[in-house]
């Protein structure tokens, strides 16, 4: 008995001998790992600690904490109450629990987990932990700079290194992606950064292979109604990607057959080793997305403030902004825009090798594309037409089966693409696409994004005529009679569309419409495609007739059609379609559905002066069917530079069912 | 009246995305941004810089094509063996063709353009308007009907290797 409880004991404290020098083995193995460096550290503690405390009273001293630089890299923004709030929104991602209000906290933080080389909880999850020196090199740097420090104990930051070492910019581009009307997110353009290479300085390689850098939305949602509304309200988290730059042009210039603009920035090698270092703190931070107004417009903007602070960009657009705003902010910054590169799409490049086509060529062209064989009917061609001609049809072929061709869904088109493909590589090589550039065709020099009107004129309701003032805000972005430097011809996208009238006899004040969107775009069927026309409206708007006495209702309507360009400058389309509209106050059904017919003529005699006209015919399907026709005309005359505010002056002749309106109208850009 | 009017302003700030978006969907053009994800890196297959082909045909997962990662700190490493035999240009040649291969298939043929200039150099090929010309002239091989990207890739560093020319403008890490 006493024997067995002896061995118990024994080999209990056998046990507690070895777990305590094993628990101090581990501890000693997870500080570096000789003694000698142990000691080393202490040393370098001790007097770490005396730098970083002096560090610290210095930065608060010389209030650091309320530079510019700092703000910037923070991404600060003042609150209505003079305070701070960062605009990144991990929580995680600050050193300092209060990081997110307090810059003085967040920067006190900095210092004093960077001197004691603390690893900080990585704030993403899949991110390792690291220093303050390697998790947020810019503000380390700037920091040791400002306080005219010389680092006595850098860290080794191997992901930083290999992230430097591939990104290895000489300098920055801004990207601007044109408008595509398909794609709600890219209906006002797209705005990405791309960082170019050191070696292209010396002719390596393109500009596919240098990285672009987006931000964007990470959708949680596939449902279109709460992807919406979730991407306005900020339930999405936005952050910053590198992507390769050829994803992004396969992705614009060839499936969406968007033009790329590119605008290298002027930025010193300071700078742009601070964005490259920015961007690297920035992986681990998101932000809450707006749609409106922190969306890629924005956040490209405080990142080259973040990079760049003598800059200030951001005051110079509103407090929504869209891409085309954030590129002319920085497009009139002096000095900041080197040089601009036009990048055609597919369709821009088609079209291009089209005119090169001798007339022959050209028949040909049209004759082969729809061909199951294309290269047989080319065969009676010289070689070097032949050439040009299956360039035209290769372009053709990629511009209408982009996605067929590339996730193999159509085999007729795959293989005559191939046929296509192995006819070209036994003719020459060809000349180089030379793509001219028009001054008017850069987005820069667009108009502005908001618009407002006053007019003046008579009006008439069921009571007689009355004079009346109208007044007009639109908050984006542009019509077909608006000047068309920059933007897309006979696309049209209405954002926020607001306009109330003032019957002066009446004493009446009235909202006339407020459109949440209207869309429509009017491209002349081509030998390129023949697309339809189409045109969409959302928003409320007033009615006047048997539906109700005077009523504000909502309406909808979506209308398909074709229109044709018979001379220059004069366009003919016709639309039809379904419109729904729904009131609490309409007499009997209180949702109504209507057949639209729409006619219209347009012509743009100069560059200064347009005529046009639209004639409407609804059928609406109340209780009792009945028709309701309205037509209007106006002239049109447009003043002052495009890209400054310019200002035109429009005189309407409007007929609403009998009713009947003459203005004369002042608009002006925002 | 008021209430209603509210919900149509409510509805009307969902019902042209939701409207557009439902477009979208019903087979019209897709941006590629929803089919390829930024957002599903990984890296796999020979250590670092290898490349896996993503869920859908012919596409990539584009942290390979950048080789070892983008630097953002949100990368997941896998293992994998295949296709080691290609060196890391090599992979980076296969993975950039295969990213960009409608227009590499149409420049090739043509024997000029960005990503001949681009392919040149990564496979350390100086005179980019040789390397065009024998891409052309041997065209039919380095791109037959069927095979892969890695195999393009394998028969164009033949091609370099059996090509004079090209031996002598390339120094292509095998």
């Amino acid at each position: 008995m006493q024997d067995d409880g002896r061995m118990l004991r024994q080999c209990f404290l056998i046990i507690l001998l070895v777990a305590t020098v094993a628990s101090f083995a581990r501890a000693a193995s997870s500080a570096p790992s000789s003694a000698a460096s142990a000691e080393a550290r202490v040393a370098t503690a001790s007097f770490s600690s005396d730098l970083k405390r002096q560090a610290i009273a210095r930065a608060l001293e010389l209030k650091l904490d309320e530079r510019l630089e700092w703000l910037r890299l923070v991404h600060y923004r003042k609150t209505t109450l003079s305070g701070w709030v960062s605009d990144i929104d991990n929580p995680l991602y600050f050193v300092s629990p209060d990081g997110q209000r307090d810059p003085r906290a967040e920067l006190v933080a900095t210092l004093d987990a960077g001197f004691e080389h603390v690893r900080l909880p990585p704030a993403i999850p899949q991110a390792p932990a690291m220093t303050v020196r390697c998790q947020y090199p810019a503000r380390w740097k700037w920091l040791m700079r400002e306080l005219a420090i010389t680092d006595p104990a850098p860290d080794v930051c191997p992901e930083l290194e290999a992230f430097r070492g591939r990104m290895r910019p000489s300098s920055a581009t801004l990207v601007f992606s044109g408008y595509y009307i398909n794609n709600p997110s890219s209906i006002f353009g797209h705005l990405l950064l791309r960082l170019n290479r050191r070696e292209r300085l010396l002719g390596k390689g393109s500009e596919l292979l240098d990285f672009g850098v987006n931000y964007g939305a990470i959708a949680t949602t596939e449902n279109p109604v709460l992807y919406a509304l979730f991407g306005m309200i900020g339930v999405f988290k936005g952050n910053f990607t590198p992507l390769p730059y050829y994803y992004k042009v396969r992705e614009y210039s060839d499936a969406e057959s968007r033009d790329l603009w590119e605008y290298e920035l002027n930025l010193a090698p300071d700078e742009v080793e601070r964005l490259v270092d920015h961007l690297w703190e920035l992986g681990s931070a998101y932000f809450n997305y707006y749609y409106f107004s922190k969306n890629c417009a924005f956040h490209l903007l405080a990142l080259l403030e973040a990079a760049a602070p003598r800059l200030h960009l951001i005051d110079r657009v509103h407090f929504y902004v869209m891409p085309a705003d954030s590129l002319k902010a920085v497009a009139h910054e002096p000095g900041l825009v080197a040089k601009v590169h036009y990048r055609a799409s597919t369709l821009r490049q088609l079209q291009a090798r089209y005119s090169t086509l001798s007339s022959d060529e050209k028949r040909a062209f049209l004759a082969v594309r729809g061909e199951k064989n294309p290269v047989e009917k080319t065969a009676s061609l010289e070689p070097v037409g032949q050439a040009r001609v299956l360039d035209a049809v290769l372009d053709d072929i990629d511009y209408r089966n982009f996605h067929d061709l590339v996730f193999k869904t159509n085999p007729f088109v795959t293989e005559k693409k191939q046929a296509v493909l192995s006819a070209r590589a036994q003719l020459p090589v060809g000349e180089e696409l030379k793509i001219e550039v028009h001054d008017a065709d850069h987005p820069e020099l667009s108009h502005p994004s908001g618009r407002w009107s006053f007019a003046a004129g008579r009006a008439s309701d069921a009571d007689g005529s009355t004079t009346a003032l109208d007044g007009e805000i639109r908050f984006a972005l542009h019509d077909i009679t608006d000047p068309l430097d920059g933007y897309l011809p006979y696309s049209q996208v209405e954002s926020w569309l607001i306009r109330g009238r003032w019957w002066s006899e009446r004493r009446r004040l009235e909202l006339r419409h407020f459109y949440l969107v209207r869309a429509a775009s009017l491209a002349p069927l081509s030998w390129v495609d023949k697309k339809p026309a189409w045109r969409f409206d959302f928003g409320v708007d007033r009615v006047r007739d048997r539906r109700c006495i005077d009523c504000l209702a909502g309406r909808a309507a979506f209308l398909g059609g074709a229109s044709v360009e018979p001379l220059a400058g004069v366009l003919l389309y016709a639309l039809v379609g379904p419109t729904g509209e729904t009131s609490a106050d309409f007499n009997r059904e209180k949702f109504l559905l209507s057949a639209e017919g729409r006619i219209g003529l347009r012509y743009r005699i100069s560059h200064f002066w347009q005529i046009d006209g639209e004639g409407e015919w609804r059928r609406v399907f109340d209780r009792e069917t009945f028709d309701r026709l309205s037509a209007v005309a106006k002239t049109r005359f447009d003043f002052g530079d495009a890209a400054l505010k310019p200002w035109a002056l429009e005189f309407e002749y409007a007929n609403e069912a009998g009713n009947e309106d003459f203005l004369a109208r002042y608009l002006r850009f925002f | 009246m008021k209430g209603l009017f509210r919900v149509i302003v409510l509805m009307a700030l969902i019902m042209p995305v939701a409207f557009a978006n439902a477009q979208a969907k019903r087979g019209k053009k897709k941006p590629m941004s929803e089919e390829m994800s930024g957002q599903g890196y990984g890296v796999a297959g020979c250590g670092l810089g290898s490349i896996v082909f993503g869920p859908k045909t012919g596409w990539v997962q584009i942290v390979a094509a950048t080789l070892n990662g983008t630097g953002v700190q949100t990368f997941g490493i896998t293992t994998g063996t295949s296709n080691c035999d290609m060196g890391e240009g090599g992979l980076f040649a296969a993975s950039f063709i295969e990213s960009n291969r409608e227009v590499v298939t149409k420049e090739f043929a043509r024997g000029r353009g960005e990503t001949v200039d681009s392919l040149a150099y990564i496979l350390r090929c100086n005179d980019t308007q040789v390397f065009g010309d024998k891409m052309k002239e041997n065209y039919g091989k380095i791109l037959e009907n069927g095979i892969d990207s890695y195999e393009t890739t394998r028969r164009i560093m033949k091609t370099i290797e059996s090509t004079p020319e090209l031996k002598s403008s390339c120094s292509t890490v095998g």
